[in-house]
């Protein structure tokens, strides 16, 4: 489904576009109810087919999905808007170089990670997940913003070398091995334990990143000014990271 | 033209190009704000010896500003493109990021992009950190009493400078309180600034000079004391005249602004003794603008 991501004349043409899938061929409103008239911005309705790799290397065009995906949704997206409603499989945002993702379901394993065929995260972009996310991802992450509202699994931000993140829910094991840089926002303690509790200073920067994402999103991160604690300085010298603890 | 009991001069002010930009600056509280507004904004009255001409455009209120806390936007124009961007550099660096609690941010889009905070980003001396959300870029630079964030560029946008009118009363006190209900009018108006100490010139200047040295000198055409000694235009009854200079990013934003001050002095009480309003140009060949009054007040 990446032929979605680049530029048709119209709409009626894209619902006519014939595709393999598996050893068969389809017209894509047969798989699909595609609405609307405007092409640079596709709604796809409907979608029961779990395709994959719907907005992969997207640019300069929104798509809206209502159902299921496959894999590598919005994989190595440019620009552009994504959303879903409704849940992704595996490598779902992986190594994407900018625009938006919005998942407002469950993202599989690798999400926001290396793709399943390089060796390189998110290098920027914005990333929200209302559910939970799975193992090994936003691993190498360089630059971007990621918000999951939800769980995230074993192995999350390995390798991380920049970038903000907030995770509202629980973390798994083996949480930002060899993270270099970075900013992490958790509730989950345990993710502190090998940094040292910073100063209880003012940052202006957290104000004003909750203010951000809230508009982007569409809806207030936090229902209330979180009181945060800072930690940074880690017992691994070449992990300049830091985490803001705050309490749900 | 006679407007609300007031003589509109048959004149016109004379306004020029210029480059503008606007930034907001944020703080814990309005009054951290404006001591950092008010020394950004200082020694910038005019182009001739300051760099800049820059004011505050507008208080904002918390819900107004990107991190939710109070603050004012700033508006400053200059007639070249590189010494904007330098004294907005050197302005956020001396009194904004000295000033407890601030932040810096853009206050506008656009193509033409300049530093703001991209430079500034040193002293953090290697302990500073970039943030990017979507198209924008912040730094956060450690300081003393935590942190201060600053957004990495601003726009900077074509605009006019030099909008004017002058106030002729009979005496000085009637002169600056038109003048001070004049600047009052439109203290909340967007997009304009009035870049002179309380808005008001009391100097007006000529272009040239007997010294040559000197590149502009009084305008003595509008002096009341040199009346009888040079080529006055001051009706015998003038013995006091006042000028405000609106800056401004287009021409209807200027209009407006000088509409209003107009408006709000032919309102007051002591109009008896504001004798005419009239404007200051220079022949109608130097600047790319030009506000007739007449026009304007219709």
């Amino acid at each position: 489904m990446s032929f979605l991501s680049k530029p048709h004349k119209d709409i009626s043409k894209l619902s006519s576009q014939t595709i393999s899938y598996g050893n068969k061929q389809f017209k894509i409103k047969e798989l699909f109810t595609i609405k609307g008239s405007d092409i640079k911005n596709i709604i796809i309705q409907s979608s029961v087919d779990l395709m994959d790799n719907i907005g992969k290397e997207l640019n300069n065009i929104n798509i809206t999905v209502h159902g299921n995906v496959g894999y590598a949704f919005g994989e190595q997206m440019l620009s552009g808007k994504l959303i879903l409603h409704g849940n992704a499989l595996d490598y779902a945002a992986s190594g994407i170089k900018g625009g938006s993702i919005f998942i407002h379901g469950n993202s599989g394993d690798y999400t926001g990670g290396k793709t399943n065929h390089g060796n390189i995260g998110i290098v920027d972009g914005f990333l929200y997940v209302k559910g939970n996310v799975g193992n090994n991802s936003i691993e190498r992450m360089r630059r971007g913003n990621v918000i999951i509202e939800g769980n995230i699994g074993d192995y999350a931000c390995n390798d991380m070398i920049s970038g903000t993140i907030i995770i509202k829910g629980k973390i798994g094991k083996f949480f930002a091995e060899g993270i270099k840089r970075g900013t992490i926002f958790t509730k989950d303690k345990k993710v502190t334990k090998e940094y040292a509790r910073s100063n209880d200073a003012e940052y202006n920067f957290t104000k004003f990143y909750f203010k951000e994402v809230s508009d982007i999103i569409g809806k207030k991160i936090f229902l209330e000014n979180k009181n945060l604690t800072r930690y940074c300085g880690n017992t691994n010298s070449k992990n300049l990271s830091e985490i803001f603890l705050f309490k749900l | 033209m006679i407007y609300n009991g007031i003589k509109i001069d048959n004149t016109f002010a004379e306004a020029f190009n210029m480059k503008a930009s606007r930034i907001i600056v944020t703080a814990d509280n309005l009054k951290w704000a404006k001591h950092a507004c008010d020394s950004f904004t200082g020694f910038a009255t005019s182009v001739i010896a300051c760099g800049i001409e820059a004011g505050i455009e507008k208080k904002l209120k918390s819900s107004e500003t990107p991190d939710n806390r109070p603050g004012y936007s700033i508006l400053l124009f200059s007639m070249s493109r590189s010494q904007l961007e330098k004294q907005l550099e050197v302005r956020v660096g001396q009194c904004i990021l000295t000033c407890p609690t601030t932040a810096i941010f853009s206050g506008m889009t656009g193509e033409d992009m300049i530093p703001l905070g991209k430079n500034l980003r040193y002293f953090g001396d290697g302990y500073q950190i970039s943030k990017k959300i979507l198209d924008r870029r912040f730094w956060r630079i450690p300081v003393m009493d935590g942190e201060f964030l600053c957004e990495e560029s601003t726009a900077r946008v074509p605009a006019i400078g030099g909008g004017n009118f002058l106030v002729l009363s009979t005496n000085r006190k009637s002169c600056l309180s038109a003048c001070e209900t004049a600047i009052n009018s439109i203290k909340n108006q967007p997009n304009i600034i009035t870049p002179f100490p309380g808005g008001v010139v009391r100097s007006g200047s000529k272009v040239g000079s007997k010294y040559k040295a000197l590149i502009a000198s009084t305008n003595d055409a509008f002096c009341p004391t040199l009346k009888s000694v040079t080529k006055s235009t001051l009706p015998s009854n003038v013995n006091c005249v006042l000028e405000i200079v609106i800056n401004g990013l287009t021409f209807d934003d200027i209009n407006e602004a000088i509409k209003t001050c107009i408006k709000s002095i032919s309102k007051m009480k002591i109009k008896k003794d504001i004798v005419a309003i009239s404007a200051g140009n220079y022949g109608g060949k130097l600047g790319q603008y030009h506000f007739h009054l007449r026009k304007v007040m219709k």
